[in-house]
């Protein structure tokens, strides 16, 4: 066997491995092979003490490890992993997979009688655990065909078991299964299935399934733009709170587009916001990031006021949000030429978006803040002059259009009829209103919302503290001991200690 | 009932709706329904026979527009519900139907004439690129455009000129809209303009008899004083109303008992 270049001690982080792979010579693939399938069977050994304590933390470890995995997948680790995992090839799954993987051997015979339906030997939870991997390689490969009919027969795999603690593994493979439909564009047959499955859950109290499939089905509605039912999934399925946090994430955006969609625009900010504050903020998630960020944009947009410039200049969303930087800018600026020109320059890249619909809406918005701007810079204009700068097509339009202002509350002022012009109000001294009372409260509920959330989120692990009572006793007893044996140490004879000083 | 005599039914509504016997057609249809819902194609199912599908769809446009010139909106919301689960499978009918956008335009007018516009957009986001395009669905959309803006005299224009309209059936809904315009210059008006000549506020108002106007006056409760209107002020001294005091002392009472959990 050809020994590595260089003798680097084997390390076991997973970072540092890669490191040391480009860094040098990259180990031989046996090796390489070797490291991979090393940390598959340190999952397998989470996935075990899962099953064993119900602790959904070991599975929900397991499954972050998933996306550094999945880079390094080949057939023959997996072929491994089928080897070491099950006790035969005959097993179903086993069989399954290595068809897949296009390795079948041509002395295996699958007798359905003898191997039953799964062998006890092997845990269901590596079972999952195994398929959701296959999944994700044969969708890395990009052989769609291959993996839907490989999803077919997984998920009917999956639906023979009804073990709580396959929860998170099975949310896992139910995403991957209605993506890769999605791909196929199979999206309207998927409901029927995914409604029945989300029945089955909300049963069983699967909280994780149930969580992914309302966002799944959420998905699924929105991508063929049946709004309505998807407005009426919020309104009656409740969303388990206690899910993982980034199928959280990814309801509430579902939830604030539906709600944007429907004029709801407060609502659909607060959503976005949770949404973004409960992705992780790393750069794996930043097309998430960046989708809800546009979102964002486009809301605050339309509630009337402009999103900061500082959160465009970030590197991770600069490229993404620059198109709509430039919407902002022409919102800002109040004319309406200038905002359809950007509408047109872009228009493909919101339609991609999906926001398309939502920036057309965009345009009252433009000329009430023109009209604003209008009124604030003069105490008196006249009604034609409103109907050159704003480019407005006529006098009277001019003229409605500044009364509907007046009456949304968009600006303070009268308009004088028979001299033809109209006159701003004295500013209001906002002090002496409600405004500031009503500020102070909505931030007070904010923060003591937060704390109380905060405090709800703390976790203890259960009898962890009577363990540490221990250890802190032995760790007093020890310290005595040493206090002890140093006061004996001073009694003797000291100089021989100091002599390598 | 054999499909024969199914198909003669058929033809006779569609004869009797292109003569615009309105009547005549909501007598026919309800029994064409039941057939319909007999030979499973009320409902359009992938299981169902394509080519009566056809038929199907082509009954229930002419009982929606029906339901339009009879001025009956139940039915004609109830006929467009029907119709919506055929249009999403539109690629599968064939032929396509030349009614389905100007039914579409008049379900959104419908909208747009009740102020129903969180349903308006949301049909209108399953539109998407239509809505530029299409001569029928281009008219709600930019009468509701105009409505957000405030350029009335646009709508005004759009719903009363009948060479801005592009089918008959829409100048149906002109009567609702004239009014519902007229309730919003109303309501712009007595927020901005501090008082208003007759003769301008008739003007406005799109009137063209006095005595209308003088009517429309009555109704909302406004003061006439030597051919001038005044409009009622409301006083705008926060002062004067009196401090919210309950409400005060609720949310002070509510920081309090929080504030007391924190250990």
């Amino acid at each position: 066997m050809p020994a590595p270049e260089t003798q680097e001690p084997k390390v076991d982080s997973n970072e540092k491995m890669t490191d040391a792979e480009t860094v040098q010579k990259p180990k031989s693939p046996e090796e390489i092979a070797a490291l991979v399938l090393n940390d598959i069977k340190q999952n397998f050994g989470f996935l075990d003490k899962a099953a064993v304590n119900f602790e959904p933390r070991f599975s929900m470890r397991v499954l972050r490890g998933l996306g550094n995995l999945r880079r390094r997948l080949t057939p023959d680790i997996l072929v491994s992993t089928v080897d070491a995992a099950y006790p035969s090839p005959s097993h179903k799954s086993a069989a399954l997979i290595l068809k897949y993987l296009g390795k079948e051997e041509s002395t295996m015979e699958i007798d359905e009688s003898l191997s039953g339906n799964s062998t006890p030997v092997v845990l269901p939870e590596i079972d999952i655990y195994i398929l959701v991997l296959l999944q994700v390689y044969l969708l890395d490969q990009g052989d769609l065909v291959k993996l839907n009919s490989f999803n077919d027969e997984a998920i009917t795999i999956l639906r023979g078991y009804n073990r709580r603690t396959l929860d998170a593994l099975a949310a896992k493979m139910w995403f991957y299964y209605a993506y890769g439909k999605e791909l196929n564009k199979q999206v309207v047959e998927l409901r029927p299935l995914l409604l029945a499955v989300l029945r089955t859950s909300t049963l069983r109290h699967d909280t994780e399934t149930r969580a992914m499939l309302t966002t799944l089905l959420l998905r699924n509605y929105l991508h063929t733009q049946a709004i309505s039912q998807a407005h009426q999934l919020v309104l009656k399925a409740d969303f388990p709170e206690s899910a993982a946090t980034s199928v959280v994430a990814r309801y509430l955006y579902y939830v604030g587009r539906i709600k944007a969609i429907q004029l709801d625009y407060s609502a659909a900010n607060e959503s976005l916001i949770g949404a973004i504050r409960k992705a992780p903020q790393t750069s794996y998630a930043a097309g998430f990031l960046q989708a809800a960020h546009k979102l964002k944009v486009i809301i605050e947009l339309l509630m009337g006021d402009i999103p900061e410039r500082s959160w465009f200049r970030e590197p991770m969303y600069e490229t993404a949000l620059s198109p709509y930087m430039d919407l902002v800018k022409a919102v800002r600026i109040g004319e309406v030429p200038q905002f359809s020109e950007t509408i047109e320059k872009y228009g493909a890249v919101f339609k991609k978006d999906g926001t398309y619909m939502l920036i057309l809406r965009l345009r009252q918005n433009v000329i009430k803040t023109g009209i604003r701007m209008m009124s604030l810079s003069y105490s008196k204009i006249s009604l034609r002059d409103i109907c050159i700068r704003l480019h407005l097509d006529s006098e009277e339009s001019a003229e409605y259009i500044v009364a509907k202002a007046i009456r949304d509350g968009v600006i303070e002022a009268t308009i004088d009829h028979e001299k033809g012009f109209m006159q701003s109000k004295e500013i209001l001294d906002i002090y002496s209103t409600q405004e500031p009372n009503m500020a102070f409260h909505e931030r007070i509920k904010f923060c003591i919302s937060l704390h109380n959330e905060s405090v709800k989120a703390m976790r203890y692990p259960m009898n962890q503290h009577r363990v540490e009572l221990k250890n802190v006793e032995e760790a007093r007893e020890r310290e005595k001991e040493l206090a002890s044996e140093i006061q004996e140490g001073d009694m003797e004879d000291d100089d021989g200690d100091f002599d390598g000083l | 009932m054999p499909p024969k005599s199914f198909e003669t039914r058929a033809r006779e509504l569609a004869s009797a709706f292109a003569a615009k016997d309105y009547e005549r057609c909501s007598r026919l249809l309800p029994p064409l329904k039941v057939t319909l819902s007999q030979l499973n194609i009320l409902v359009p199912l992938l299981s169902s026979d394509l080519e009566l599908l056809a038929v199907a769809r082509d009954i229930l446009e002419i009982g929606a527009l029906t339901a339009i010139f009879l001025r009956d909106d139940l039915l004609f919301s109830r006929y467009i519900a029907q119709l919506s689960p055929f249009y999403a499978m539109k690629d599968k009918i064939q032929p396509p139907s030349s009614n389905e956008k100007k039914l579409i335009a008049l379900r959104l007018l419908l909208l747009l004439s009740k102020n129903d516009i969180a349903e308006f957009h949301t049909e209108l986001e399953t539109l998407e690129d239509e809505a530029d395009k299409d001569i029928y669905i281009r008219y709600p959309v930019m009468l509701e455009r105009w409505l957000m803006e405030g350029s009335y005299d646009k709508v005004w224009k759009a719903t009363t000129q009948r060479s801005e309209v592009p089918a008959e059936e829409f100048a149906i809904f002109a009567d609702i809209l004239v009014d519902t315009i007229r309730s919003e210059i109303a309501t712009c008006s007595e927020k901005a303009y501090p008082s208003l000549p007759l003769m301008n506020a008739k003007h406005l108002l799109f009137f063209t008899e006095d005595a209308d106007l003088l009517e429309f006056i009555d109704q909302r409760g406004w003061s006439v004083k030597d051919g001038r209107i005044y409009f009622p002020q409301e006083s705008t001294d926060p002062l004067e109303s009196g401090l919210p005091m309950e409400n005060i002392i609720e949310n002070t009472l509510g920081y309090a008992r929080e504030l007391e959990t924190i250990v």
